[in-house]
């Protein structure tokens, strides 16, 4: 469905200059990724280069094996959208917004975007410009769920949503793709919500994509061990993503720990998405890259 | 008209009668404070110098959800384009209707050929004084020297064309120097409108429609 090849964008103004180096990723269809980094790691720069806001300074980006700029407006078509600011005009309401920018669409079913706004519990008679940020984010939502999309990017949508519309939004994108034509992109903090749904994670760490992976084959490579200092600090050094010593107990996040889990004075598990970027973040950035060249990309 | 433009056009036009309603209020203000009969009320040419310049507080540019929708860049480009010159005629029509229209109309009852002329010297400059004011947001929004440079230049030269312009067409016993300075405004109109078309009309488009280099040169948060 997306295909990134080798993805470079340098992005400047007056004080800042932020570099894309190298993306390269395939996502397939029926499938949802989740992409995860620190704040500044480059996701949204990465979701709006795919978007067609930035134009990339090398690299390829095909949507469905078309070129994105060469079927431009077809695949902005199959697009469907929500970032961290909206493009509406802030003074339309939502039936405005629904009837005005619908109709940039070939496949608009407004009747659907009153659903999914319904759904949502928002009244769709509405300003733009008086709703929260969160409902904002919903009704872009709304729309971007309203026009046959085949891929959708969302960039953090879960900011500013409430609980009951994260689970919404879970629902909606396992729904998604149930089909297995569509794909979804998904940026977020939450990794819980990308435990429950996501099928690849792509992590991003100062412009670069360390890697893309499917979650459970990532998650199977590296384990948690819990237990007292001593145990711990016979693992061998190279294997140790991050090791952190507790009052009582010292837990590190190892590669290839499995072996491990026969010692019962040791706690040995799967590490969920959240642990993962902990132990990943805290071990530094270089460790961070060495890891993934020499122990992750090899074998993926 | 493209749909997505029309709102975009009726706004700027708003804004446009808004811009000469204001300055009319400013000068009849202006005329009864100073005691002095600035004959503004019955001659809409004394104003005409700050008129052309209304497109310089604005720029007209495409919506932004042009830049996700489904359009091409040339098709956004086409778009741009489509709203610059419907803007650059709706001004045109309204500042030609506002300014020239008593003379106009007065010209037609009477036959007066010379008042005609005037009507139609008028309606003249205000198109290519006017094509040439719809550049200068762009060369400050640039934020590069030259290009500020570039529209002050042109700035002077529409605050002198247009402010000989109103003091031409008030003259009431023009000699043939006169008529010679009006052909001499005509041809600089012209030449700065020209030279803004041909140097930086395509590249204006362009920026416009492209969603990176418009949140670059606005300061906006790039990433």
């Amino acid at each position: 469905m997306l295909k990134v090849e080798n993805l470079d964008k340098t992005l400047s103004n007056k004080n800042n200059t932020f570099r894309l180096h190298n993306i390269s990723f395939t996502l397939p269809k029926g499938y949802i990724c989740g992409l995860v980094g620190e704040n500044g790691s480059g996701k949204s720069s990465l979701i709006k280069c795919i978007a067609g806001l930035y134009q990339p300074d090398n690299g390829n980006i095909f949507i469905q094996d078309m070129p994105f700029y060469k079927g431009e407006a077809k695949n902005k078509d199959m697009l469907g959208i929500v970032l961290d600011t909206s493009f509406y005009n802030q003074n339309f309401d939502l039936i405005q917004i629904g009837r005005f920018y619908g109709s940039l669409y070939g496949a608009f079913d407004f009747k659907q975007y009153l659903r999914y706004l319904s759904l949502f519990h928002i009244d769709s008679k509405k300003k733009f410009k008086h709703l929260s940020k969160g409902m904002k984010t919903k009704v872009q939502i709304s729309f971007a769920l309203s026009h046959n999309a085949k891929l959708f990017l969302f960039d953090e949508p879960e900011n500013g949503l409430d609980k009951n519309s994260r689970e919404e939004l879970v629902k909606i994108c396992t729904e998604l793709v149930s089909d297995g034509e569509k794909s979804v992109l998904l940026s977020s903090h939450i990794t819980e919500d990308l435990d429950r749904i996501a099928d690849y994670i792509g992590y991003m760490q100062n412009g670069n994509m360390l890697f893309f992976l499917p979650k459970d084959a990532l998650c199977s490579k590296f384990r948690i061990i819990k237990g007292e200092y001593y145990k711990c600090h016979n693992i061998p050094k190279e294997k140790i993503v991050y090791m952190e010593k507790g009052k009582y107990i010292t837990s590190a996040m190892v590669i290839d720990g499995n072996k491990y889990s026969s010692d019962k004075t040791l706690e040995v598990y799967k590490p969920c998405i959240a642990e993962f970027m902990y132990y990943f973040v805290k071990g530094g950035n270089e460790n961070a890259k060495n890891i993934a060249k020499n122990f992750i990309n090899i074998s993926s | 008209m493209p749909k997505i433009l029309q709102r975009t056009l009726l706004i700027s036009a708003a804004n446009y009668l808004c811009y000469i309603f204001f300055y009319y209020i400013a000068f009849t203000i202006a005329s009864i404070a100073l005691n002095n009969k600035l004959e503004v009320i019955e001659n809409m040419y004394y104003p005409f110098s700050f008129f052309i310049f209304a497109l310089e507080f604005y720029d007209t540019k495409i919506p932004d959800y042009i830049f996700i929708a489904p359009f091409s860049k040339s098709e956004r480009i086409a778009l741009q384009k489509k709203l610059f010159l419907y803007n650059h005629f709706t001004i045109w029509i309204i500042t030609s209707a506002i300014v020239v229209s008593p003379e106009l109309i007065t010209s037609i009852i009477n036959r007066s050929i010379y008042n005609l002329g005037k009507s139609i010297f008028v309606i003249t400059v205000t198109y290519f004084l006017l094509f040439a004011a719809g550049h200068f947001k762009y060369f400050n929004l640039l934020n590069r020297k030259n290009y500020k440079f570039t529209g002050l230049l042109i700035n002077i030269i529409m605050l002198a064309d247009s402010s000989i312009t109103a003091s031409i067409v008030t003259e009431t016993n023009p000699d043939i120097f006169t008529y010679i300075i009006a052909v001499v405004i005509v041809i600089s109109a012209v030449l700065v409108s020209l030279y803004c078309y041909k140097k930086h009309f395509k590249n204006m488009l362009e920026f416009y429609s492209d969603y990176e280099l418009r949140i670059q040169n606005n300061n906006y948060k790039l990433f």
